[in-house]
C-alpha cells in the first residue's frame, strides 16, 4: 500500500514536471504578462468638464487602467456642492465609486457627515509616508484631518492678475493725460485726490487700489488699440477702436461673485475675526472703491444687472475685451490655450498676456498725503482633494490610482494642458526649468509670488455662516443699490453700509480690530 | 564396516562436524542476506538514479525555457529602457535648438523695439511717408517674431512629445524588469537543485534528492511569478 502511494506521488510529481516544461514552453511563445485577473469596473468622480474629463482619461488613467486590469468610467460634477451631492447619494446607494475629487473647503463636512473614508486606510504606512514627502508640506496639511491622512492633494488654484501689456504698456504712457479728471474723481471721495507724488507703476506686481483705479480709467476713457481691434500684424487695421470698460471681475450674486468681494475685503486687511463687523474700516474702503469703479464706468455694465460670474470675465478677456481681470491658473490656460499640442487653442494675441499678483489693498482715504490704511495683496488658495468615498469597492486600488496620478510626469503634463499649481515639492522647485514656455513661466512666477505676498484657506464661517450671502446683499445695496451719483465719500459709504447692514446675529460673535 | 561397533571417539567427531556444518549453514545464511541486501541497495541506487535523472531532466528543461523568457524580458526591459534614452537625447538636442529660436527671436524684438522707439523720438507716426523704409522693416520684424512664434511652438510640443515618450517608456521598462528579476533567480535557484541532485548520485542520500526536489519547485513557482507577477 506504501509502495503504491510513493509510486503515485512520484509519477505525480513527473507529471507536473512535465507540464510545468510544456508551461514555460507556452510561456515562450508569449512571455508578456498575462490579464489573469479579473476585469473590474471602477468609477471616478471629477469635478471637471467633459474635455477635461477626456484629456485625463487619454492621458492619464487609460495607462492605469490598462496595467491594473481596471476599467474606469468617469462621472463628472460642474461644482464641488454637486461632488457632495454625489457622495451623499454613493453613501446610501453605492455604485462602485472608487475615487472623488473634492476641494479642501468641503474636506471636514465630508468627514463629519461620514461620506468619505481615510486615503490612508488603503495605504502601506511606508507607502503613505513615501508619497506625502513627495508633496508639499502646506498643501499636505490641508489634507490631514485630526492627525490622520483623510484626502491625498490632487492640485491646487489660486487667483492672480491677468492683463494685457500693451494695454498695460498704454495706461502707463498716458495715464497722466487724464490726471485732471481722476483727481477730481478722487477728490470726491477723499477730499484729496492721488496720493502724494503718486505715478502709476509701470508693472501691475507693484500696484495697489489707486494704480488700478488710474489704470482702469485711462483705459475706460480711451479707444483701445490695443484690444479687440488690435491684431497681430500692424499693418493690419481693418476694426476701428473703441472706448469701453477694461477692467473686470465677478460681480453680481452669484458664488463667483462673492469670492471675490471677500478676495477685496481680506486685500484691505480683514481677517477672519472682522467677519460680521460691518463697521470695519476694510469693509467701508472695499465698498468706497467699488462704488468708486462703479460711478465712474470703470466696471462692465453687466455688473449693473445680473452681474458677471468668473466665466463671464473670462470670455469678456477671451475677446480681448478686457485689459485686467483676476483670473486662476485653469482658467488662465483656457484664455491663453494649453501648453501642450492637444490642449484648446487660446485667444486671439495670446501671446500679449502676462500675469501678476493681485493689487494691495490701500484705503481711498488719505492721512497726510498717503493711503491711511494699507492691506496687502491677498488670493485664497484652494486645494483639490482626492478622497475614498465610504463604501469605496477597493481602497488599496483607490491610493494606488490617487498615486500614479500625482506622479511628476502627469502632475507636469496636466499642469502644461489644463493649468493648476502643482502639488509636488519637485515641480515647485524646479518650475522653473519644468516648464519651458516664457508665458507658462510668468503665470507660474506671478503665482508663487502671490502665494508669498499673500494666500490662505476660505475662513470656514463664510459659507456656513451665510456671510457670503450677507455681505452680497450689502454690496449690492450700498455699491449698486443707490443713483449712480450718489457720493462716494468714506461717510456716506458708512452710512450707506448703517442704513443696509442686517442685525447682528448669534454668529456675529467676533470682534473688529 | 556394518555391525562393528564405532570407536569412542567418532561421536565427538560427529558432533564436531555437525557444529562445522551448523556454521557453514548460518554463514551462507548471513552471506544470502548480505546479497539480498547488497541487491536491495543496488535497487534503491538504480531508482535514487532514475528519480535524480527525472528531476534533473524536468529542471534542465525548465531552465533552458527560463532562460530564455528571462532574456526576452530582459531585452524588452532594456529596449524600453533604450527608446527612453533616445527621446531623452532627442528631446534634449531639439531643446537646443528651440533655445536657439528664442535667442534669436529676442534679438529680433529688441530690433523691432528700437525701431519703435525712433519712431517715437522722431516724433514721426507709423502712418507718416517719412516713415515708410522704418514701416517696411518693422512689419518684417513683426512678421518675422510671429512666424518664430509658430515654428518654436511646433519645436516645443515636439519636446513635449518625446519627455512623454520618455515616461511613458520608463515605466514601460518596469514590469518587464520586475519579471526578468524572478526568472533570473527562479533560474538560480533551480541550478542549484541540480548541483544537490548531482551530489545525491554520488553519496545516494535520499534526503538531498528532497532536498533538491524542493528547491527546484522553489526555483519553478519564482519563475512562474515572473510570468504572473503576483508578488
Amino acid at each position: 500500500m506504501r509502495g503504491l502511494w510513493r509510486r503515485f506521488v512520484v509519477d505525480g510529481l513527473v507529471v507536473l514536471g512535465i507540464a510545468v516544461n510544456v508551461g514555460f514552453l507556452l510561456i515562450n511563445l508569449r512571455p508578456d504578462r498575462p490579464h489573469l485577473a479579473r476585469r473590474t469596473k471602477a468609477r471616478i468622480l471629477l469635478r471637471a468638464g467633459e474635455p477635461r474629463i477626456k484629456w485625463m482619461r487619454d492621458n492619464q488613467f487609460a495607462e492605469f487602467a490598462a496595467a491594473n486590469d481596471v476599467e474606469l468610467e468617469f462621472v463628472g460634477a460642474k461644482t464641488f456642492e454637486e461632488v457632495h451631492q454625489k457622495l451623499l447619494e454613493e453613501k446610501q446607494h453605492p455604485t462602485g465609486l472608487l475615487l472623488a475629487d473634492v476641494d479642501d473647503e468641503h474636506a471636514q463636512e465630508l468627514k463629519d457627515g461620514g461620506l468619505v473614508r481615510p486615503i490612508a486606510d488603503g495605504a502601506d504606512p511606508a507607502e503613505l509616508r513615501q508619497a506625502l514627502v513627495e508633496l508639499i508640506p502646506d498643501v499636505v496639511e490641508r489634507g490631514a484631518l485630526d492627525g490622520k491622512q483623510w484626502y491625498l492633494p490632487k492640485r491646487a488654484l489660486l487667483n492672480v492678475a491677468v492683463y494685457l501689456r500693451p494695454a498695460v504698456e498704454d495706461a502707463y504712457l498716458h495715464w497722466e493725460e487724464d490726471r485732471k479728471e481722476i483727481e477730481a474723481a478722487l477728490q470726491e471721495a477723499n477730499g484729496v485726490g492721488l496720493p502724494k507724488g503718486f505715478r502709476l507703476r509701470r508693472t501691475p506686481d507693484r500696484w495697489d487700489s489707486f494704480d488700478l483705479f488710474v489704470a482702469a480709467w485711462t483705459w475706460a476713457h480711451h479707444p483701445a488699440r490695443w484690444a479687440e481691434a488690435s491684431r497681430r500684424i500692424s499693418a493690419e487695421n481693418s476694426i476701428s477702436p473703441v472706448t469701453a470698460p477694461r477692467v473686470a471681475w465677478p460681480c453680481g450674486e452669484s458664488e463667483d461673485g462673492a469670492g471675490e468681494l471677500l478676495n477685496a475685503l481680506y486685500r484691505h486687511g480683514t481677517t477672519e475675526e472682522q467677519l460680521g463687523r460691518f463697521d470695519a474700516p476694510a469693509l467701508l474702503d472695499t465698498l468706497q472703491w467699488q462704488a468708486l469703479f462703479r460711478k465712474h464706468g470703470l466696471l462692465p455694465a453687466e455688473c449693473e444687472k445680473s452681474g458677471l460670474e468668473q466665466r463671464e470675465v473670462n470670455g469678456l478677456f477671451h475677446e480681448r475685451k478686457l485689459a485686467w481681470a483676476p483670473i486662476d491658473q485653469a482658467d488662465s490656460l483656457w484664455l491663453h490655450g494649453g501648453a501642450r499640442r492637444d490642449a484648446e487653442p487660446g485667444m486671439p494675441g495670446a501671446g500679449d498676456l502676462s500675469w501678476a499678483t493681485l493689487p494691495q489693498g490701500v484705503s481711498a482715504e488719505l492721512k497726510d498725503g498717503l493711503p491711511a490704511r494699507k492691506g496687502r495683496s491677498f488670493s485664497f488658495e484652494e486645494v483639490h482633494l482626492w478622497a475614498v468615498p465610504v463604501r469605496s469597492p477597493d481602497p488599496r486600488l483607490a491610493f494606488q490610482l490617487a498615486r500614479y496620478v500625482g506622479q511628476r510626469g502627469l502632475q507636469q503634463r496636466e499642469t502644461e494642458a489644463e493649468g493648476m499649481l502643482p502639488v509636488r515639492e519637485d515641480l515647485r522647485q524646479d518650475y522653473p526649468i519644468a516648464f519651458r514656455l516664457e508665458w507658462m513661466q510668468h503665470m507660474l512666477d506671478a503665482s508663487f509670488r502671490q502665494l508669498e505676498r499673500g494666500s490662505g484657506d476660505l475662513p470656514s464661517g463664510w459659507a456656513e455662516d451665510d456671510w457670503d450671502e450677507k455681505y452680497l446683499e450689502l454690496r449690492q445695496a450700498v455699491v449698486y443699490g443707490r443713483p449712480k451719483d450718489a457720493p462716494v465719500t468714506l461717510a456716506a459709504i458708512r452710512q450707506a453700509v448703517q442704513h443696509s447692514s442686517p442685525p447682528p446675529g448669534p454668529e456675529a460673535k467676533h470682534d473688529a480690530r | 564396516m556394518p555391525g562393528e561397533k564405532p570407536p569412542q571417539g567418532s561421536g565427538e567427531e560427529t558432533k564436531l562436524l555437525r557444529e562445522e556444518v551448523a556454521l557453514q549453514k548460518q554463514e551462507v545464511a548471513l552471506q544470502k542476506r548480505e546479497a539480498e541486501a547488497r541487491q536491495a541497495r543496488e535497487i534503491r541506487n538504480e531508482q535514487l538514479k532514475n528519480r535524480v535523472s527525472v528531476a534533473a531532466i524536468i529542471l534542465t528543461t525548465a531552465l533552458s525555457f527560463i532562460g530564455n523568457v528571462r532574456s526576452d524580458r530582459s531585452d524588452t526591459a532594456g529596449s524600453a529602457r533604450a527608446s527612453a534614452e533616445s527621446a531623452r537625447r532627442q528631446g534634449a538636442e531639439l531643446w537646443a535648438y528651440y533655445q536657439m529660436k528664442m535667442g534669436e527671436k529676442a534679438s529680433t524684438e529688441i530690433a523691432r523695439d528700437r525701431i519703435r522707439l525712433d519712431l517715437a523720438a522722431r516724433g514721426v507716426a507709423r502712418d507718416d511717408p517719412r516713415a515708410r523704409l522704418d514701416v517696411v522693416k518693422l512689419t518684417g520684424y513683426e512678421e518675422r517674431i510671429r512666424d518664430f512664434d509658430t515654428e518654436a511652438e511646433r519645436v516645443f510640443f515636439r519636446v513635449q512629445d518625446l519627455e512623454a515618450q520618455e515616461d511613458v517608456q520608463q515605466r514601460a521598462s518596469v514590469e518587464p524588469s520586475r519579471s526578468a528579476f524572478r526568472y533570473e533567480l527562479g533560474g538560480k535557484l533551480i541550478t542549484l537543485a541540480l548541483i544537490l541532485l548531482s551530489v545525491t548520485i554520488l553519496s545516494g542520500k535520499r534526503y538531498l534528492l528532497i532536498a533538491g526536489v524542493a528547491l527546484g519547485a522553489i526555483g519553478l513557482l519564482v519563475a512562474l511569478d515572473g510570468y504572473v507577477l503576483f508578488f
